[in-house]
């Protein structure tokens, strides 16, 4: 599971969101530790939707902008769920490796 | 919303985000728009990782074969405009055929169980079908075996209904059961019953669908209604369903019921139509009928013996005999022309494969898969296909149209003939699988780099293919330009045909005086010698002439050979021998308005006309027959019950029994005053003005209203005797010319891609000194030797196809060698022709530029 996938999941489990959304979402959160590249993230979210992930629909922000909104299928939350899971065994495989190093 | 739109419409709400983002902390706006696109990245590179996820990857490169097809047949309109022709020609024509011959040879009867059906009887020269004798049909009836049912008809002759319009009909007399037999009903109202059909019982008539739509409205009113016929009270009992036709395949408008007198002994010809027992076999009945065949010949007389043959035959195979072999030819020819189009179609896309190898090489460079090429090109020859079905469809729809309208009536089933969606089905595939084909040849060699340098090296090993397809298009062309021109020819035999009368500007006017109205003879020679007199005072008449049948239809009265005596010599020849005799009844005006010529003797005078014995004059060929050594004037001669007649002249030969069929002998007997004579009834007047066509419709008005008169030339009617092979020919014609051009296209192109490719060579010989002649002559020459061998295969070709249209020829074989010259003439013009025009534009290569080509 690349991190970049486990970003949208994760910042889509807080709500629905749209993709510049996502962008800002990781920044904040991260306090501009990450990053999401545009190039990747829409490719990325096409293809989770298709994946049946995620699912989409157009709706208009609080800013009265027409915007697309992302969402958690009942299969992404298994998805994201498996993926934190794996992710925190990386973390700590990972830590643990620079330790002994 | 398109996924490429809503794709848009994020990427853009993305933007405008960033953009306002990027503003509230403190960018200008120009600015802040420009950064957020700018983070953005590449775009369309994003735009085309979105699509690939989105699209299903064969979906989206189909749409791009297709985008780059489209682009590709847009550049070329000259290739994809004759390609497509080429396609829809095909097509068209072989769809359009099939539906008509289809009709024709091989589609159910509208009858039910119609393989049990079976139409036999005798032949005889004097009857146009197979018939039996009223006389001893019951005795076949009761005596037969192989049948479970037998019903008759009579033919059909002329009726007429006298209503405020007078028409001429079609009538027909049929046997209680006969519509049973065929699985038919009346579609409303009653069959025609068995007590209907006692003699003496009050008339009754079934109608057409069509004379119910055209003269009742349709409506249902018209049963038991009382209608004139022939000057005869008739009640309607039923209206025939609409898709009714006799089995003999005649029109017909009413059907009655034969009340046949059975002290009757005269004979009158039935059609017998008939429906095997099951398990009985076409040859078994045959031989089963043969004693009573036999027997029944007792009663003919025996000078007819010896002409009449025993038929027996399915229904279906009778009624397309006529037909069949128009019908084989067309198809022939239809076939010919698809393959044709097809190689045609296949030279193009091989030329232009060929034309398009440095691009194919420099896709294949760029990375482009082999699949992926060979998709391409397949794209592109199954698009031209599509197109050129489709217009193919609309091709044959109209060519369909054409057929019936232009062809000649007595083609049976023609007028149902319908675009046929199977056979259009069959036609598209083919042109489809010939796509696939032509696109696969070309796309299944890989194109090498080395195409790229410039130099001729890819596809040198297909260089054979191209001219093999040109020549097998020449070869089929000549075949077919060889058919068109023999029945070309024959039309012009035909339309040439001597006929020893003149026919310009003559009026032929023609009426049969209803037998019910006009009951006695001698009624009916009192209408037409007023009638005569009538018209003789009419202005403007200078020649006219009254006779009861008209040359050079084979409708005239006639006798046999055989029944012919010579006043002290007998009869002039042993039973059975000899054909038939033409008899005309005509007023001594008849030889001066046709010009016939008198050979010997004189023509006949008005004091002939009263004399109480008839005088004759007999043309040259019964003159040969009956009196080789002697002079014929003053001798008598005797046919039948005429009593001795003196022979006053001889005349030239009139053509009399068609135009197609050798002339019969005949002889005129002078119309007299005197009812006594020959067919009175059913007359026809001759008159040399034209012009004057209504004042004869008046003349005929004052003295019978009701009468039913058709006046046309006699120019339309012997016109109306060459409309079959006119027909034909126009057909074939169409084809062999389509053909032609096709053929001539496809040599075009095959030398017009010869001399691109060589032009770098040509620039080398022009270089070294070789004139513009010598390069001419080269491509020439070049296009002459496949004329050559595409000519001699298809005079091979021709010569085995001969016995085809053997039969439908006329004054001309197959080998005649003025329509072969001619086809081979006009092919090697038009190849020729094809040939000189890129090998005159090679011819002006000028040497430096063709170089610098290298």
């Amino acid at each position: 599971m690349a991190p970049l996938e486990l970003m949208i999941l994760k910042t889509l489990d807080a709500g629905p969101n749209h993709g510049f959304g996502i962008t800002t979402h990781v920044q904040t959160v991260s306090r501009g530790l990450l990053d999401v590249e545009e190039g990747s993230l829409y490719p990325a979210l096409h293809r989770l939707e298709k994946e049946g992930v995620l699912a989409s629909e157009w709706s208009t922000t609080p800013a009265g902008r027409k915007a697309r909104l992302y969402r958690l299928t009942p299969v992404g939350r298994k998805r994201l769920a498996k993926a934190q899971e794996q992710w925190a065994e990386t973390a700590r495989g990972v830590n643990r490796l620079m330790r002994f190093a | 919303m398109k996924p490429e739109d809503q794709w848009r419409d994020e990427l853009e709400s993305h933007i405008a985000m960033r953009a306002e983002r990027n503003r509230a902390q403190g960018m200008d706006p120009a600015e802040a728009r420009r950064a957020a696109g700018r983070a953005f990245g590449n775009q369309t590179q994003i735009s085309e990782n979105v699509r690939a996820i989105r699209i299903p990857e064969w979906l989206d490169q189909l749409r791009q074969d297709l985008r780059y097809a489209v682009r590709g047949l847009l550049h070329a309109p000259g290739f994809t405009l004759t390609a497509v022709a080429a396609i829809a020609v095909g097509i068209g024509a072989s769809t359009a055929v099939f539906s008509f011959t289809d009709r024709i040879l091989f589609r159910p009867l509208p009858y039910a169980d119609e393989q049990s059906l079976v139409w036999f009887g005798m032949t005889a020269p004097l009857a146009d079908s197979e018939f039996l004798l009223s006389w001893d049909y019951d005795i076949w009836r009761k005596k037969q075996t192989v049948f479970s049912v037998m019903k008759s008809s009579s033919g059909t002759v002329d009726c007429d209904l006298a209503v405020n319009d007078p028409i001429r009909l079609r009538c027909a007399s049929i046997e209680p059961g006969f519509l049973g037999l065929f699985g038919l009903m009346p579609q409303i109202g009653r069959d025609i019953t068995v007590e209907d059909d006692q003699f003496g019982a009050p008339p009754t008539a079934l109608i057409s669908h069509g004379l119910w739509r055209s003269r009742f409205g349709e409506n249902a009113a018209v049963l038991n209604q009382t209608i004139d016929l022939d000057g005869r009270p008739v009640r309607v009992v039923g209206v025939l369903p609409p898709n009714f036709e006799l089995p003999s395949l005649a029109d017909v408008d009413i059907l009655r019921p034969q009340q046949r007198d059975p002290k009757e002994r005269g004979a009158s010809f039935l059609h017998v139509y008939d429906r095997l027992k099951p398990g009985v076999s076409l040859v078994e009945a045959r031989t089963r009928l043969e004693p009573i065949y036999q027997e029944s010949l007792k009663t003919v007389p025996a000078a007819f013996v010896k002409d009449i043959r025993f038929v027996v035959n399915s229904l279906r195979e009778r009624q397309v005999r006529d037909t069949r072999r128009a019908a084989q030819l067309l198809l022939g020819a239809v076939a010919l022309l698809l393959l044709i189009s097809i190689a045609n179609v296949g030279n193009l896309l091989l030329a232009r494969a060929a034309g398009r190898n440095r691009e194919f090489a420099l896709r294949a460079a760029m990375g482009a898969g082999a699949g992926r090429l060979l998709r391409q090109s397949l794209t592109e020859s199954l698009l031209l296909s599509a197109i050129g079905g489709m217009a193919g469809a609309g091709l044959a729809t109209a060519l369909l149209r054409l057929f019936i309208a232009t062809a000649p009536t007595g083609i049976a089933r023609l007028s149902q003939a319908a675009l046929d969606g199977r056979v259009l089905l069959a036609a598209f595939a083919v042109s489809l699988l010939a796509g696939l084909l032509f696109g696969l040849a070309p796309a299944m060699q890989r194109p090498s780099l080395e195409s790229l340098t410039g130099g001729r090296v890819a596809g040198r090993r297909r260089q054979w293919l191209r001219p093999a397809l040109v020549v097998t298009q020449i070869a089929l062309s000549l075949v077919l330009l060889c058919g068109a021109g023999l029945l070309l020819h024959s039309l012009w035999k035909l339309s040439n045909v001597e006929l020893g009368i003149r026919t310009e500007s003559l009026l032929a006017i023609h009426a049969q005086l209803p037998r019910q109205r006009y009951p006695e003879r001698a009624q009916q020679l009192a209408f037409w010698e007023a009638m005569e007199e009538r018209l003789a005072r009419l202005p403007g008449v200078s020649r006219f002439a009254v006779t009861n049948s008209l040359p050079p239809s084979g409708q005239a009265m006639a006798t046999i050979y055989a029944s012919m005596e010579v006043d002290g010599r007998g009869r002039v020849a042993a039973e059975g021998v000899g054909g038939m005799i033409v008899i005309r009844q005509v007023t001594p005006g008849y030889f001066a308005t046709l010009r016939i010529p008198i050979k010997k003797g004189r023509v006949f005078s008005e004091e002939d006309r009263r004399r109480p014995d008839s005088v004759v004059i007999i043309d040259e060929a019964l003159a040969g027959r009956m009196f080789p050594h002697e002079d014929p004037i003053g001798r008598r001669i005797k046919s039948g019950d005429t009593g001795w007649m003196e022979i006053v002249g001889v005349s030239a030969n009139v053509r009399n029994a068609g135009l197609e069929r050798a002339s019969d002998p005949e002889f005129y007997m002078v119309k007299r005053h005197n009812a006594t004579d020959g067919r009175l009834a059913n007359t026809a007047i001759l008159l040399a003005n034209p012009a004057i066509s209504a004042a004869v419709r008046d003349e005929f008005r004052r003295l019978d209203p009701r009468l039913t008169v058709q006046i046309d030339t006699l120019d339309q009617r012997v016109g109306k005797l060459q409309s079959r092979p006119r027909f034909q020919a126009l057909l074939l014609g169409g084809f062999a010319f389509s053909g032609l051009l096709l053929a001539a296209i496809g040599l075009y192109g095959v030398i017009a891609l010869l001399v691109a490719q060589r032009t770098p060579e040509i620039g080398v010989r022009m270089a070294l000194g070789a004139t513009p002649g010598d390069v001419l002559r080269m491509v020439l020459s070049q296009a002459g030797v496949w004329l050559a061998i595409g000519l001699v295969l298809g005079l091979a070709a021709a010569a085995a196809s001969a016995k085809l249209i053997e039969s439908l020829l006329f004054g001309t074989t197959p080998d005649a060698p003025a329509p072969i010259a001619g086809a081979v003439l006009a092919l090697s013009a038009a190849a020729l022709l094809a040939g000189w025009l890129p090998a005159r534009r090679a011819a002006r290569v000028e040497p430096v530029q063709a170089l610098r080509y290298e």
